[in-house]
């Protein structure tokens, strides 16, 4: 089985994201601040009528925040019903991999592993597949 | 009743879809308990709203099949398929009814068939229960109900709330893109024709905006306007007297709620009057009121409506009902004897279980309180029990705020912007007012305001963000809150920016996880706005978390503000100080002077699409707002036009008389100044609506004799201005409470309702009692003299 992934740029590293979750890729327009949450929320923004929540995805990688400035790229996905912007830092192109290509045995470094579990060979280079719905979790350790 | 009745058809129909499978189900599987239960219920929500919209055929069936449904389900009967069939066939008859109810045509009446062969099945005794509701029920009027029903209906449609939803954020999106040109047009020079077709396009999706959020949101006045009647119907019943309270119908609720909450609300006021609200007798032994209590209170508060049901009978026994919920099966003796308080109230919304002694047409069948409970659940909502054994009970249902417009203040903290429920708000004061001052306590901040203390925090600092350290130190603002939850508390602001209608939409989990939110909303700048929990601000501040809204402190509340009554010091309209009490300023609001008019004789401002009366407003400028005071006195709203709001103080210094009392109710000292205190009445006395209230009109009968120009032309429309119902008929005469009739009608005399009427000033060979009848203050003097004489 094969499916569509955006190969997108987070924190320098290309990452794969299943294109099935992504509704579209956007420039932000403003960020508003939300004081006091979880510091993987780099803000909200406005697109068309529905207010989303950026996430600031080198954060849930470095643990340092991003600061992010309008007209940063976002991945737009749903997830659990809401809608959330992922900050990347671009993107490159849409692939097509096949079930087969995706393996376990290759694992990432500690840093991503909160986010990623899966690796995929792509062309020549092998890209980590980032579960986008890991991101929206929050800092577990800080939310106990 | 024709509103009433629309939505009873629809509601029936609607239920019969979803129940189309069950019963299909249930005649597979008769023993299933559940399907017994949701067939039950359906049955029983037909036989209460036909009970109170006065259909006989419907109630006679759904009475005869709830009989047997409950027979069935306490296993007393056995239910084979033979019983689902007959039972069947009664469902398919109340289907028959609803569709011919709505049609208007006639159905041809076997019910009684029906019903005996379903009564058939009944062990002996309960045969004839239910064939003493036949016979006392058998009205011939199925034709007159028909026939009432009318041909011209207004034609709605029903339309599924995602497409709804879709429509909504569409038309948002064309907000903000209008919002994007008509910037893109500020920067480019255009001409007047462009700005024209902008100005056109802007007051269309305005309107489209509106109306679409009409589409969804229904005042929940909506949902009480049925319950006056349903309770009187029920107290008449049950011969009990039961006044009912609704306070807060101007809450605004999806309408998808109006519609879950019907059923509950029906439900729960019925229980009340049949198991809560003792009889008069009872009532005087207990040292109560004669007259029952029921209170209805709706509000929202944060992200949540509240309604609250509160009832002062006799609450709910807990020993009795531990003897139930036992004998039911639903908890044996170890488990009540462990059991919370709260978890054996809960037993009440347990399907097959009833405190009350007997069975009746209304309730006592344990089936109304588990469809309070599953329909709320059903709309994320809960419901709250607090009984006061021998004092009265209270219900309190939750209801999410998913999705709706609530009246929202826009504050400013550091350099962002928060929305904050209105109805939360006690009100707003200045930083500098000499009434307030902050105090510092253990290293905690005190408000103090008016010889309140309450406990006092920055927003900026509750929320971490910065500070905008500007060169000129403008004044900051206090907002005194009152959370659904928690004590009242004081949040320092930079300002509030303004008062508008905001749509909150829940916001993303990792966002409500921190407590502080409500939900976000994204105003007509097209910025998100986060929109604050005050409920969660105050936890975060360290209130008590107490629900400080127990039926003993509001009354000590009451006791409090009758104490210390507090006034509200303005500059009028002519530019002389003044009070005015604060108990009937419900808000000020600044009205543009585009929606205020002089018509018939005053000065009306249009708001939400009605006229009130501006009290005190002689002339209007041509742009510009107005700032008025919204007067309540529960019934009525005026404005009272000012040219400025000052200060609130409290009332405890020494009411001097004024000269004027009809105007002013004293003069009192405010700010070391004496200042006139408004008479509140005076503004109130003239208003006509009370008296327009149809329910009070007496009726008079008009007498005539020959040509009845006079009569008709004039004497018919004073009355009826001054609020009496008119009427020429004969046949109304018996009931009329005043007989006119002009010139010598000499067959009256002896009736003392009568009034005379005389062509000449003065009386000649005229019964001496006679009126001219070009006195109008006279004529409307001796009516009421004559009323009043009569009561």
């Amino acid at each position: 089985m094969t499916s569509l992934f955006l190969i997108a740029h987070i924190n320098g590293c290309r990452v794969a994201i299943n294109s099935d979750r992504i509704e579209s890729i956007v420039q932000i327009p403003d960020i508003i601040f939300v004081p006091r949450a979880d510091p993987s929320i780099a803000g909200l923004f406005a697109l068309r009528s529905r207010v989303l929540t950026l996430i600031d995805s080198q954060y849930a990688v470095t643990g340092i925040r991003r600061r992010l400035e309008k007209g940063c790229l976002a991945v737009v996905a749903e997830i659990a019903g809401h809608h959330f912007g992922l900050a990347v830092d671009k993107v490159e192109d849409v692939v097509s991999i096949a079930a087969e290509q995706i393996q376990k045995s290759i694992q990432p470094s500690a840093q991503w592993k909160s986010v990623v579990s899966e690796t995929a060979l792509v062309g020549d280079q092998l890209v980590m597949i980032l579960n986008p719905a890991k991101l929206v979790q929050g800092d577990l350790s800080m939310a106990a | 009743m024709d509103e009433l009745l629309d939505d009873f058809i629809a509601e029936t129909r609607e239920t019969l879809e979803t129940l189309a499978w069950q019963l299909v189900q249930w005649e597979k599987n008769p023993q299933d308990r559940t399907l017994i239960d949701s067939v039950f219920r359906f049955v029983h929500t037909v036989k209460g709203s036909c009970g109170f919209l006065d259909l006989p055929r419907l109630l006679r069936l759904s009475h005869a099949a709830e009989d047997v449904l409950s027979c069935a389900r306490d296993g007393q009967i056995i239910a084979s398929p033979a019983l689902v069939s007959a039972i069947l066939a009664v469902v398919d008859r109340i289907a028959a009814l609803t569709e011919a109810l709505e049609s208007g045509r006639a159905l041809y009446d076997d019910d009684a068939h029906l019903i005996d062969a379903m009564l058939g099945f009944l062990p002996s005794q309960r045969t004839q229960d239910g064939a003493d509701v036949i016979i006392d029920s058998e009205l011939p009027d199925d034709a007159g109900i028909f026939a009432a029903a009318g041909p011209a209906k207004s034609r709605t449609v029903r339309v599924s709330l995602n497409l709804l939803d879709r429509l909504m954020s569409g038309v948002s999106d064309m907000v903000l893109a209008r919002n994007e040109v008509s910037r893109q047009l500020r920067k480019s020079q255009t001409g007047a024709e462009v700005d024209h077709a902008f100005a056109r396009l802007s007051a269309s999706v305005a309107e489209m905006r509106d109306a679409v959020g009409l589409m969804r949101m229904q005042n929940i006045d909506r949902l009480f306007s049925s319950l006056p009647r349903l309770l009187r119907d029920i107290s008449i019943e049950l011969g009990k007297d039961v006044e009912l309270r609704i306070e807060g119908s101007e809450v605004e609720v999806d309408r998808e709620m109006v519609e879950a909450l019907r059923d509950p609300l029906k439900h729960i006021l019925r229980n009340a009057v049949d198991h809560g609200i003792e009889t008069a007798d009872e009532r005087m032994a207990a040292g109560k009121n004669p007259k029952g209590q029921i209170q209805i209170v709706a509000r929202q508060s944060g992200n949540q409506i509240l309604i609250e049901i509160i009832d002062d009978g006799r609450g709910i026994d807990l020993e009795k009902l531990g003897s139930r919920a036992i004998a039911a099966k639903i908890a044996t003796a170890a488990d009540w004897q462990i059991w919370s308080e709260k978890a054996k109230l809960n037993t009440i919304f347990v399907p097959g279980l009833s405190t009350a002694q007997q069975v009746t047409s209304i309730s006592g069948r344990g089936v109304g309180m588990d469809i309070v409970r599953s329909n709320l659940q059903v709309i994320g909502g809960t419901v709250d029990l607090e009984n006061f054994e021998g004092q009265g009970l209270k219900m309190t249902l939750r209801l999410p705020l998913t999705l709706s417009i609530i009246a929202g203040l826009s504050i400013k903290a550091g350099d962002q912007f928060f929305g904050v429920s209105r109805s939360s708000v006690v009100e707003i004061l200045s930083a500098t007012n000499k009434n307030v001052k902050i105090e510092e306590l253990g290293g905690i901040s005190v408000a103090h305001i008016r010889g309140q203390r309450y406990p006092y925090a920055r927003l900026e600092e509750l929320l971490d963000i910065g500070e905008v350290v500007d060169s000129s130190p403008v004044s900051r603002t206090l907002i005194v809150i009152k959370p659904a939850i928690g004590a009242t508390y004081v949040l320092d602001v930079e300002s509030v920016i303004d008062n508008e209608e905001l749509v909150v939409k829940p916001g993303a989990p990792i966002i409500m996880a921190t407590g502080l939110y409500a939900g976000t909303t994204l105003p007509d700048n097209g910025r998100p706005m986060l929109l604050l929990d005050t409920s969660g601000l105050g936890a975060a501040i360290g209130v008590e978390q107490v629900q400080d809204d127990g039926a003993g402190k509001s009354d000590e509340i009451v006791q409090q503000t009758i104490k210390r009554p507090s006034a509200l010091l303005f500059i009028a309209t002519n530019g002389v100080k003044r009070a005015i009490r604060l108990n009937v300023v419900d808000r000020i609001e600044d009205i543009d002077v585009a929606d205020i008019t002089f018509v018939g004789g005053k000065m009306r401002a249009k708001i939400a699409d009605r006229l009130y009366d501006i009290c005190e407003l002689d002339s209007i400028a041509d742009t510009g707002q107005i700032k008025l005071l919204r007067l309540s006195d529960g019934q009525n709203i005026k404005f009272l036009a000012v040219e400025d709001v000052l200060d609130i103080f409290t009332l405890d210094g020494e009411i001097y008389p004024s000269a004027q009392p009809e105007i002013f109710e004293g003069v009192v000292m405010a700010q070391d100044e004496s200042v006139e205190l408004v008479n509140i009445y005076h503004y109130f006395e003239t208003c006509s609506d009370v008296a327009l209230a149809s329910n009070t009109k007496a009726l008079c009968f008009i007498g005539t004799v020959g040509d009845a120009e006079w009569e008709k032309r004039i004497l018919a429309p004073l009355l009826t201005a001054s609020g009496y119902a008119v009427s020429f008929d004969d046949a109304d005469r018996k009931n009329a409470a005043i007989v006119l009739c002009r010139g010598s009608g000499t067959q009256d005399i002896d009736d003392t309702r009568t009034l005379h009427l005389r062509d000449t000033v003065h009386a000649s060979q005229m019964p001496s009692s006679s009126i001219y009848r070009y006195d109008r203050i006279g004529l409307l003097s001796a009516i009421e003299l004559k009323l009043a004489g009569a009561a």
